[in-house]
């Protein structure tokens, strides 16, 4: 069937791009996909102690511990949204501009939330790792590796306004950095389930 | 040369280059081993440089030392990066009508981050108290920092977290390429069924790697940062960790990984079976089906490393039927490739002899293995040389002969000059006799109750009888290192002189001997190839009469109407080859 005249028809390297992208994003999935299994065995580990023992309450309270998810939630909603603006015009670069910047703004609020209350724990609770055993080390250990994956997604996030501030085309790193803000929030749900409930 | 190059072909050779180094590294850790087993405490010829103290005596922790090393650099720095970086990097794409892998720059990255690994494991063997001695799987509470408080312990944890990192990388790379960036026409029932081994493991490495990399973190975190999650008894403080969660993360990968080793293997073996007795793949939808059945079942095994660790009679139980039937889509796999031999015009080449060797070694793996599956005789077993001998001959033979079948198959797409057959040969046949002299007897001095790991196992008097035994496994694994002194020559040899081949001087049809020069241009194939039917169209009596051979190009299509007789053409597009269907 001929396309009408008002259908544009995409060149080969429009397709080529296109494909390359789709090929992309089907690689960051299938990673995400399979990285979950690294969560998924630091909570078997978890598990395993909490199975063998009464898993004792934290020192800083569940509410407290509950609150770093705000911002990380807002990070990735604000990222999920940043994903999806096309910045044609200038109006639309600078919402999309100003929709990063709340991204890493709210993610370094949850990094320091987390660094505040592992602080807090250590140094007015005395809960320390050797003298507290296997929770104070799952506390201080899982939230500092689910951080550090944080804080990738952030540097990718950083790039990328650097990058769009020049000028360059960031649409499809936002949207694969978008599936890395969903992930950080799922395993921070799995961490706080796993970890901080007593 | 572009240490950066992005090539798949170019990373391919960094990897080939890496692995052998690292390959001949371990056979020699592995020759010392022997040494220490046939002479107990006795000088090493050559290595008084390095034990001074001991005049080149093995001193216990010099000899834990070595094993730790031999395991670890074979598995995770040798066998593995051969069969993906090297042979998988240069095959996969080229085999399924591709330009390259789907991310080179992410193959460029592995491979940095397994030299990067490697350097570790060089640079551990230099500082002070030695490199890791904790065993190749890193059990804790030996691995932590109260038993091996050396630097080279961490080391080599880092390492092996590197290796895992290149792993997972190229694991995704190859999936997502086979996924996306196969040829027109390349369906999956088109795929070499070294393609499909591939795949099933690359599977597999996305999948468990992460495991291992979870278990590492804890490890090192348990090392570096004070955590205590595998510190237990008279070392931890308060509470304290459980190291049998370590050995349950680390089955999990290790487990799993026994098949992302010999997956890619098999592939290779049900290929050349079929190219080099000129028949189609015998079963090719079973054999492929029977590899992703094991893929399936490979992580609901892995507690049968456990059996031993106490765990529950009802677990231990459901483990053991697990275990054994995972052996039954293996022995499909086995009966299709009798099948595809049986009244086959046999040609015995240097990587179908290779391919028949990893039968036969593989094949005594898995009996052998049978009795680690099950409980009751797990039980006696599990501390001896039977395990090492069963492992061995599956990991340890099987890998090796198929790394080496790929590589003699491969050689001439990969340089343009053929590896001279007779050495070839000889270096083949001898390694697979000289492998079962040296598991064999392993097998047979683990049945007599010669426990694994110890440093002199004479100092029991119930083993005093099985020195004997244990000086001819040694003869016969210092005469498998000599004979790798075939391929070095032989390598060493075509690379300055050796033959120059055609682009197919095997004469089958798959896509990277038919369509593409030997070595293959920078962009692979220019066009891509139009795929038409399976890889293994050997032997059809239509292509027979009418272009006078034995084989067909996947790509390949019959000449035009008028040039051949009439009513000829309408039944190819109906030709049965084997994995032909769309």
């Amino acid at each position: 069937m001929r396309p009408s005249m008002s259908m544009r028809v995409p060149s080969s390297e429009e397709e080529g791009s296109q494909r390359d992208a789709e090929t992309r994003w089907l690689g960051t999935v299938l990673g995400l996909a399979a990285w979950t299994m690294f969560f998924v065995s630091l909570s078997f580990a978890v598990g395993w102690y909490r199975m063998r023992e009464p898993w004792p309450p934290l020192p800083i309270s569940t509410v407290l511990l509950a609150l770093p998810g705000l911002p990380l939630v807002f990070s990735s909603a604000m990222l999920h949204r940043a994903a999806r603006v096309q910045p044609v015009s200038p109006r639309e670069a600078r919402r999309l501009l100003r929709l990063l910047g709340m991204t890493l703004a709210s993610g370094a609020v949850f990094v320091a939330m987390q660094a505040a209350w592992t602080h807090l724990a250590f140094w007015n609770h005395h809960f320390r790792i050797p003298d507290d055993g296997v929770p104070a080390s799952a506390f201080y250990g899982l939230t500092a590796l689910h951080a550090l994956h944080v804080l990738v997604v952030l540097a990718g996030v950083f790039f990328s306004t650097v990058r769009l501030k020049r000028s360059a085309e960031v649409g499809d790193s936002l949207r694969r950095l978008s599936l890395g803000g969903y992930f950080v929030t799922a395993m921070w749900l799995l961490l706080f389930v796993a970890v901080y409930l007593p | 040369m572009n240490l950066f190059a992005s090539d798949h072909k170019a990373v391919a050779r960094r990897y080939l280059w890496g692995g052998l180094g690292f390959l001949l590294l371990g056979g020699l850790l592995a020759l010392i081993i022997r040494w220490q087993w046939a002479y107990p405490g006795q000088p090493v010829p050559g290595l008084a440089w390095a034990m001074p103290e001991s005049h080149g005596a093995m001193t216990p922790p010099a000899y834990t030392a070595v094993f730790t090393m031999h395991g670890l650099i074979m598995i995770f720095f040798a066998v593995t990066p051969l069969l993906f970086g090297a042979l998988g990097h240069f095959v996969l794409p080229l085999s399924i009508g591709a330009r390259g892998l789907a991310f080179p720059r992410l193959s460029v990255l592995g491979f940095w981050l397994y030299a990067l690994g490697g350097a570790l494991v060089l640079g551990s063997f230099a500082v002070r108290l030695g490199p890791a001695s904790a065993g190749w799987t890193s059990y804790p509470p030996l691995s932590t920092s109260v038993f091996t408080p050396s630097l080279g312990q961490t080391l080599v944890t880092v390492a092996v977290l590197c290796a895992a990192a290149s792993s997972f990388l190229y694991g995704l790379n190859f999936v997502v390429t086979v996924v996306r960036c196969r040829a027109p026409g390349m369906t999956w029932g088109r795929l070499t069924l070294t393609v499909w081994g591939l795949f099933f493991a690359s599977v597999l490495n996305v999948l468990f790697v992460p495991v291992l990399a979870a278990a590492t973190a804890l490890l090192l975190m348990d090392r570096l940062l004070g955590t205590q999650f595998f510190i237990a008894g008279a070392a931890a403080v308060g509470g304290g960790g459980d190291p049998v969660v370590y050995q349950h993360l680390f089955w999990l990968f290790g487990h799993p990984e026994v098949y992302i080793l010999i997956l890619p293997a098999w592939g290779m073996v049900g290929d050349f079976v079929a190219f080099f007795s000129r028949k189609p793949a015998h079963g090719y939808r079973l054999t492929a089906g029977a590899m992703g059945v094991v893929t399936a079942l490979s992580g609901l095994v892995y507690a049968h490393h456990l059996f031993t660790s106490g765990m529950s009679p009802v677990l231990g139980r459901t483990f053991m039927v697990l275990t054994l039937l995972i052996s039954l889509p293996a022995e499909v796999m086995y009966l299709n490739w009798l099948m595809t031999l049986w009244r086959g015009s046999v040609r015995l080449t240097s990587p179908m002899l290779a391919a028949l060797g990893t039968m036969v070694v593989f094949g005594l793996g898995g009996i052998t293995g049978l009795s680690l599956g099950a409980v009751a005789t797990d039980v006696p077993l599990h501390g001896t040389l039977w395990v090492v001998g069963h492992f061995h001959l599956t990991m340890g033979a099987a890998s090796f002969l198929a790394v080496f079948a790929g590589l003699y198959f491969w050689f001439p797409k990969m340089f343009g000059r053929a590896l001279h057959e007779g050495l070839a040969k000889a270096h083949v046949v001898s390694s697979a006799v000289l492998f079962l002299g040296v598991f064999g007897g392993q097998l047979a001095a683990g049945y007599a109750g010669q426990l694994r790991r110890l440093y002199d196992p004479y100092q029991y008097t119930y083993l005093k009888h099985l020195l004997p035994l244990n000086q001819w496994t040694s003869a016969c694994a210092f005469l498998l290192g000599a004979a790798q002194v075939l391929f070095i020559v032989n390598l060493v040899w075509t690379l300055s002189r050796g033959r120059v081949v055609g682009a197919n001087p095997w004469k089958v049809g798959t896509l990277e001997w038919t369509c593409t020069p030997s070595p293959p241009p920078a962009w692979n194939y220019d066009p891509v190839p139009v795929v038409l039917r399976g890889p293994h169209a050997l032997s059809q009596p239509e292509v027979l009469e009418r272009l006078g051979r034995d084989w067909m190009g996947q790509a390949e299509s019959f000449p035009e109407e008028s040039e051949t007789e009439p009513g000829q053409a309408e039944g190819v597009g109906g030709m049965s080859t084997s994995g032909g269907a769309a």
